[in-house]
């Protein structure tokens, strides 16, 4: 069983709880792929609040072997929609299989993917795709069509661009390669005049 | 059937939950947001989890027409017409018309972007201040102040629409926007006429769009500088019937209730 660390314990400024976060993550990591003798560590900023919603999950040298995963994100993350400060198990467990995919990634074929803080928002929003289409097929109730809408946003809103989503979305295997190569595909279909491309944008000025 | 609605009877089914203001304004994380550099607040793709910022602003849209159908509904029934003239209900009649269909269109933008009807919660102000029993400080309140408040959310959703290159968000907030000038432009038009021998009551309705003006500032939410989230949308105010010294103070407005609950919040953590 994977060792699990929550930063902060106790939370101050939201109701959460560090035991259950800590459980939760314990429960996703096994389904999603990450081997029991990985160890993770997780730091919830928990100031920031919805819609802040960010995260960035890598994989660090500590303890040796295959590493630790490492991840850093925004309070926002498991927090309620409807009541302030209150934790969302059902979010939390489909962003958690989100992101512990990703790690599962980086443990196999992502190895030599950049860490999050230099992905752009295009790679990064591609391969949450890619994540969340994997998860949905686990049994994780993740909404489609939010994971479309972030896609789009980032890669553009265009037949050829909806095409590569739906091929990432339903992919099983996926290397960091063909994702690169994917994100290629939607900046050349992307028209817009001025596409998002801010290199780590998505959590870039949440993360102190 | 009961005049003088009030909001804690509205109907909303299983799927909506509503807070209250004081909750976001007395959360302790604000404090802590406070001191650090966060940039820019404006709503912008270029920003930090702006699909998401995007996804809860157009919830809020979405309930606030909702509100916006019930409150111009109310004035169509609650006075009689030794009240108000009955081409001001027909004005209102044609506004609840025009909010359902923004409401429609507005389940179709939060469908488009990835949201659940009822997925973010409700505050019932808009509504609450649907409920001035003077005709005329309704016309202030809402037509004016919160219809005045739509233009610059619109304009501001708009323009989101644009920048980020979705068509489909772009072009459904042109046309809202198109229908919420028209709505200001009846408030300030059935002001002018209602009050244009009594001086008094057209200074209260004024102080009251004034109050309700403030309150929807929200701290800060709306105004003309970068921490601002929602922008002035001044050309389109202008059309609706503002005169300059009212956008000026409007944007006065909005620096002191950002200044009022950064001090309120601050009390509070001090306490």
């Amino acid at each position: 069983m994977a060792k699990v660390s929550v930063t902060p314990d106790p939370f101050v400024l939201v109701n959460y709880d560090s035991g259950v976060l800590g459980s939760l993550i314990e429960k996703v990591a096994s389904r999603v792929g990450v081997p029991a003798d990985v160890d993770i560590a997780i730091e919830v900023d928990e100031a920031l609040p919805r819609p802040l919603i960010a995260s960035y999950v890598d994989v660090d040298a500590t303890g040796g072997g295959q590493g630790r995963v490492s991840i850093w994100c925004s309070g926002g993350n498991f927090e309620h929609p409807q009541y302030p400060r209150r934790f969302d198990d059902a979010g939390a467990e489909v962003r958690l299989a989100v992101d512990l995919t990703r790690a599962a990634d980086r443990l196999g074929g992502f190895a030599d993917a950049p860490p999050d803080s230099e992905l752009s928002e295009r790679q990064r929003e591609a391969w949450d795709a890619s994540a969340a289409g994997r998860a949905s097929r686990l049994g994780y109730a993740v909404r489609e069509p939010l994971v479309r809408y972030h896609f789009r946003l980032s890669n553009g809103f265009g037949d050829a661009v909806d095409a590569v989503y739906e091929r990432l979305w339903g992919a099983d295997t996926i290397t960091w390669a063909d994702l690169d190569a994917a994100c290629t595909e939607t900046a050349a279909a992307d028209e817009r005049p001025t596409p998002k491309t801010r290199p780590g944008a998505q959590g870039a000025s949440l993360r102190r | 059937m009961k005049k003088m609605f009030p909001a804690e009877e509205l109907a909303r089914d299983s799927r909506f939950v509503r807070n209250k203001i004081e909750d976001a304004v007395f959360d302790p994380r604000h404090q802590a947001l406070g001191k650090r550099d966060m940039g820019s607040a404006k709503l912008d793709p270029n920003r930090p989890a702006a699909a998401e910022r995007a996804r809860a602003l157009m919830h809020g849209i979405f309930t606030g027409e909702i509100q916006a159908l019930e409150g111009a509904g109310r004035t169509t029934f609650d006075f009689d017409e030794t009240e108000v003239p009955l081409k001001l209900k027909l004005d209102m009649a044609r506004q609840c018309w025009d909010e359902s269909r923004h409401c429609e269109i507005s389940v179709k933008l939060g469908d488009w972007m990835g949201s659940e009807i009822g997925e973010f919660a409700e505050q019932t102000f808009l509504y609450q201040a649907a409920c001035a029993d003077d005709p005329v400080l309704r016309l202030t309140g809402v037509n004016r102040a919160l219809e005045g408040l739509a233009i610059d959310v619109f304009n501001t959703m708009k323009e989101f629409g644009e920048l980020s290159g979705d068509p489909v968000l772009a072009f459904c907030e042109d046309w809202m926007l198109a229908d919420e000038v028209t709505h200001v432009k009846m408030g300030s038009d059935w002001l002018r006429r209602l009050t244009a021998d009594d001086p008094e009551r057209r200074e209260r309705a004024l102080e009251f769009q004034r109050t309700v003006d403030k309150l929807f500032s929200l701290g800060g939410f709306r105004g003309e500088n970068e921490e601002n989230p929602i922008h002035l949308a001044r050309r389109f105010r202008e059309l609706a019937g503002f005169t300059d010294d009212e956008l000026e103070e409007l944007v006065k407005v909005s620096e002191e209730s950002k200044a009022e609950a950064e001090a309120m919040s601050a009390a509070v953590q001090d306490a």
